[in-house]
C-alpha cells in the first residue's frame, strides 16, 4: 500500500549538521553577552597593577629570615619604593632593645584634643591620605565620665579645648596579651620582645579578623590601593612600621618602631603642644612612664576588664 | 504562548540584563573614586614641632638680636624702677612693656604684604570687608591691580598700614565686636586683656592684638616682649618683683631669695609650682623631643648635631671640656681631627673618632671637677643626678649628661622645654588652638560640601 505523500514543509529543513539559523542567531547571542558578562566581572583584575613580584612571592617568614635574606628583602623594598616615588628611602630591620619595654602614659589633664598627634602620626607612618588611614582617634568626653558611649570623635569647634569636655585620644594599647594576635590564621602579627605588636605586611593576607578581635579599633585595612604623595614620602622606613603598604593589608600603630627602636620618641608625642604624652621604658626605674606610674595616683588602662592588659596608660595630674 | 516561546522570552530578558549589567560594569561609572572630590592634604602646620614661645636662653642659643633685652639702656643700675598702681591696686604696665601698637614699615614686609593684599581683594571675611570699605574708590582700585614691583609695592604698603592703623585707633573704642570677630581664635593674651577694660596705650595695643588674631598667618606675631599683667588669677602674683630681682634687672629671684639667670627660668617657677617642677625635673611634665633612651646607651651618629662645630671646639681646645675630650683621642685620631675640613670625604672617619672618644668617656669615672665645668650651666637633670647618694651606678648617664650640657650646640639629646617655652610667664593661660581636621568621613563629607559650593 502507498503512503499519501507527505505535505510540503514551509520551515526549511534542517541542514545536515543540525545547526540552523535561528538557533545559530541564539546560541551566539547567549555566548557573546555571556563573555561579555565574564569580561566585566574579571575587570577588577585590570586595576591590579602591583602583582608580587618572584622575589615576594618566594619570601620566607620574618621570624626564619636569615640576616642575608633580610639584607636581600630591604634592598627589595629600597627599589621597589624608589621605582614608585621616585626617591630612595632607607629601610631597616630594627630588632628590639635588650632590656626594654615600652610603655605609653598619657595625661589626660592635659591633653587639649587638638588632634596634632593624630596627623604628625600620618605623617611619620606613611599613611595613606586618599582615603586617609589615622591610627589616632581623639575622642571627646563630658567631664566626668569615661563612657565610651557618649565620646565623640568627629567634634569640630572653632577652638580646643571646650568647656566642659576632655579629650582621649586612643590608639593600639600595644596589649600584653592582644587578642588581635590570637586570632590571625597566618601569624603575620605577633608580639616583641619589646612589647611592639607587628604586622609583616608581606605576610597578611587582609581576612580582617584581627581587626573583628581588637576591642580598641585600632586596626586599619587598606580598602584601595593607599594614594601617597611624593613630596610627603618619610624616607626613614623600618620593615615592620612605616614602610609603604599595600592594597588589602592590615595596618596599625607600632608605636613609630623606625624612631623608638634607634632611642628616639615617637612622632605624636614629639608633636604634644601640651606635652600630654609620654613614653619609655618601664624596665628602666629612673624613666618618665616609670616615674609617672610610681607617683600618679590615677591611672587607667582602656576597657581592662577585657582582659588585654594594655601597655598604654592613660592617667591624671592629681 | 508555547513553551519554546516561554523559553525564547526568558533567554531574551536575561541576554538583556546581562548586556546592561556589562555595559554597566565596564563603564567607570561603577567607579566611586573619579567622581569623589579629593582629599585635601593637611596643612603643615599641624605638624609643626615647635614651641608656642622663644624663650630668652633659646635667643642666646640661636645667637640672636638681644638689644632690647638690656634693661639698663632704659633703666638707671641699683635703682629699683618705680611701680604705679591704679585705684584697683592693678600694677599699671608702663607704655614701653605693654607692646608695640601702630604697625610699621618693618612689621609689613613682601609676604605679610603679599598676604594681606590677597584678603583684602577677596574681602569674605568681615574685618576685610570693613577693612575694604574703608579705602577711597582710587585705593581700592590700586589694591585690586596690585602686582609685586617696587613702585606699586610702597603704595600698597601705605594703603595697607594706614587701613591697620585706623582700626588700633578706632577713635578709642575697642575694635572686637562678637558677630565681627566669630570664628576667629583670640590669643591669650587678647582675652586676658580684653576682660581688664584698657584704655590708653593698653587699648591701642589690646586693637593690635585683635588685628593680629585676625590675620594670624598674614601678620605672624613674633614678639616676646608683650607684658599683659594675668599671673594668677588672684591678683596677688601681678608684682613685678615676685620674679624679678628690682636691684638687677638682669636676674630672677625665686621665694628664697637665691638669684637665678634668664636661663634658669624653671627653677624660678619651681619655687612656687613645685609639685610641677617636681614632675618636670622627672620628664613627665611639659614637651620633649629626641630620646627616650636617656639611660646608659652610647653616642650614636644621628645625635652628633654638628660635627663641623664639635671637632673645631676639640681641636683648639677652646675649653677644659674640649681639652679633655681631646685629651681622650688617640694620636691617629687627633691627626684626622686636625687636618679635618668640613665638607670632606673623610667626615664619616672623623665622625668615628669623635664617636669613639665620647663612648671612651663614658665609660670612665665622673668627669666632672669644678674647674673644667666652670661656667657651664648644667641642666636641672644633671644636677639632680649629682646630688644623688648612689652616683656611681648611674655613672654612664651622669657622663652623657654632662657632656650634652657641654657640648649643647654639637650634641643633640634630649630638647627639654622650660616653662617659658610654652606658658607666657605674664599671662599664664594656656593659649587655645583650632584642632587639626577631624577623622576620614568627617573631611571628605567637608571635600564634597566644598566642592559643591564651590559649583554652585
Amino acid at each position: 500500500m502507498n503512503q499519501p505523500p507527505s505535505p510540503p514543509s514551509s520551515t526549511p529543513a534542517p541542514p545536515a549538521n543540525g545547526i540552523g539559523r535561528r538557533s545559530f542567531l541564539r546560541t551566539s547571542v547567549v555566548l557573546t553577552t555571556g563573555l561579555a558578562a565574564m569580561a566585566a566581572s574579571l575587570k577588577p583584575l585590570l586595576e591590579i597593577n602591583d602583582f608580587p613580584t618572584m622575589q615576594r612571592f618566594l619570601q620566607k617568614y620574618y621570624k626564619e629570615m636569615t640576616p642575608e635574606d633580610m639584607a636581600k628583602v630591604l634592598k627589595r623594598i629600597e627599589n621597589e619604593v624608589e621605582a614608585q616615588y621616585g626617591m630612595r628611602p632607607h629601610v631597616r630591620d630594627l630588632k628590639p632593645m635588650d632590656g626594654v619595654e615600652f610603655v605609653y602614659c598619657l595625661n589626660l589633664t592635659r591633653c587639649i584634643g587638638c588632634r596634632k598627634c593624630v596627623h604628625a602620626c600620618v605623617a611619620e607612618n606613611n599613611q595613606s591620605r586618599d582615603p586617609e588611614i589615622q591610627y589616632i582617634r581623639v575622642l571627646r568626653l563630658p567631664d566626668g565620665s569615661l563612657d565610651i558611649d557618649k565620646a565623640d570623635h568627629f567634634y569640630a569647634p572653632e577652638s580646643v579645648p571646650e568647656k566642659g569636655y576632655f579629650y582621649m585620644p586612643v590608639q593600639c594599647q600595644q596589649c600584653k596579651n592582644p587578642p588581635c594576635v590570637k586570632v590571625c590564621p597566618v601569624h603575620a602579627t605577633w608580639q616583641e620582645a619589646d612589647g611592639i605588636t607587628v604586622i609583616d605586611y608581606d605576610w597578611c593576607i587582609g581576612c580582617r579578623y584581627c581587626e573583628a578581635a581588637c576591642p580598641y579599633w585600632a586596626r586599619r585595612f587598606n580598602f584601595t590601593k593607599p594614594s601617597l604623595p611624593k613630596e610627603r614620602l618619610n624616607p626613614d622606613m623600618a620593615y615592620l612600621g612605616n614602610r609603604p603598604r599595600r592594597q588589602g593589608v592590615m595596618e596599625k600603630c607600632h608605636f613609630c618602631i623606625q624612631r623608638t627602636r634607634a632611642g628616639r620618641y615617637p612622632a605624636c608625642l614629639e608633636v604634644c603642644p601640651a606635652g600630654a604624652r609620654k613614653f619609655g621604658n618601664i624596665l628602666d626605674p629612673d624613666s618618665e612612664v616609670s616615674y609617672i606610674l610610681k607617683s600618679k595616683r590615677v591611672f587607667i588602662q582602656l576597657k581592662s576588664e577585657m582582659g588585654t592588659s594594655p601597655r598604654f596608660f592613660y592617667y591624671f595630674d592629681v | 504562548m508555547t513553551a519554546n516561546g516561554k523559553t525564547g522570552i526568558t533567554v531574551a530578558a536575561l541576554c538583556a540584563a546581562f548586556s546592561v549589567l556589562a555595559v554597566f560594569f565596564l563603564s567607570d561609572s561603577r567607579d566611586g573614586r573619579g567622581n569623589r572630590p579629593a582629599i585635601p592634604l593637611v596643612d603643615t602646620n599641624f605638624l609643626d614641632t615647635s614651641t608656642t614661645r622663644q624663650s630668652y636662653s633659646d635667643l642666646v642659643r640661636a645667637k640672636a638680636d638681644l638689644s632690647d633685652f638690656d634693661c639698663y639702656v632704659c633703666h638707671e643700675k641699683k635703682s629699683p624702677p618705680p611701680l604705679r598702681f591704679d585705684a584697683n591696686l592693678n600694677i599699671i604696665v608702663a607704655e614701653e612693656h605693654i607692646g608695640p601698637s601702630k604697625f610699621t614699615k618693618d612689621d609689613i614686609g613682601t609676604n605679610e604684604l603679599a598676604g594681606m593684599v590677597e584678603r583684602l581683594r577677596r574681602h569674605s571675611d568681615p574685618i576685610s570687608a570693613f577693612l575694604w570699605q574703608s579705602l577711597s574708590n582710587s585705593q581700592q582700585l590700586l589694591l585690586a591691580n596690585y602686582k609685586p614691583s617696587e613702585e606699586t609695592s610702597k603704595e600698597a604698603q601705605e594703603i595697607v598700614i594706614s587701613a591697620l592703623n585706623n582700626i588700633i585707633t578706632n577713635r578709642g573704642q575697642s575694635f572686637y565686636e562678637p558677630g565681627r570677630f566669630k570664628g576667629i581664635l583670640l590669643g591669650a593674651e587678647t582675652t586676658l586683656l580684653m576682660q581688664q577694660n584698657p584704655t590708653g596705650p593698653a587699648l591701642a595695643h589690646l586693637n593690635r592684638l585683635l588685628v593680629e588674631d585676625a590675620y594670624p598667618v598674614e601678620l605672624p606675631r613674633n614678639r616676646q616682649d608683650d607684658i599683659v599683667m594675668g599671673h594668677g588669677k588672684h591678683g596677688r602674683n601681678n608684682n613685678c618683683y615676685n620674679c624679678h630681682n628690682e636691684t638687677n634687672l638682669t636676674l630672677l629671684q625665686p621665694r628664697d631669695g637665691r638669684d637665678l639667670t634668664f636661663a634658669d627660668t624653671a627653677q624660678l617657677c619651681g619655687s612656687c609650682h613645685g609639685p610641677t617642677y617636681r614632675d618636670w625635673v622627672a620628664g613627665a611634665h611639659g614637651r620633649i623631643s629626641g630620646y627616650w633612651d636617656r639611660g646608659s646607651s652610647p653616642f650614636s651618629e644621628d645625635e652628633i648635631r654638628d660635627l663641623a662645630g664639635l671637632v673645631d671646639r676639640l681641636r683648639h681646645q677652646s675649653d677644659p671640656v674640649s681639652g679633655y675630650v681631646w685629651e681622650q683621642l688617640l694620636r691617629p685620631e687627633q691627626a684626622l681631627l686636625a687636618n679635618y675640613q668640613p665638607p670632606a670625604s673623610n667626615s664619616k672617619e672623623a665622625q668615628d673618632a669623635v664617636l669613639q672618644a665620647l663612648n671612651r668617656i663614658l665609660g670612665k669615672p665622673s668627669i666632672y671637677q669644678p674647674d673644667r665645668f666652670k661656667g657651664i650651666s648644667l641642666s636641672p637633670e644633671t644636677t639632680s643626678l649629682m646630688q644623688q647618694s648612689e652616683q656611681d651606678a648611674h655613672l654612664v648617664r651622669l657622663n652623657r649628661l654632662l657632656l650634652e650640657d657641654a657640648f649643647p650646640q654639637e650634641l643633640t639629646r634630649n630638647q627639654r622645654k622650660v616653662c617659658v617655652n610654652c606658658h607666657n610667664p605674664h599671662a599664664p593661660p594656656f593659649p587655645s588652638r583650632k584642632p587639626a581636621p577631624g577623622p576620614h568621613p568627617l573631611r571628605e563629607i567637608a571635600a564634597m560640601a566644598e566642592s559643591q559650593a564651590a559649583q554652585k
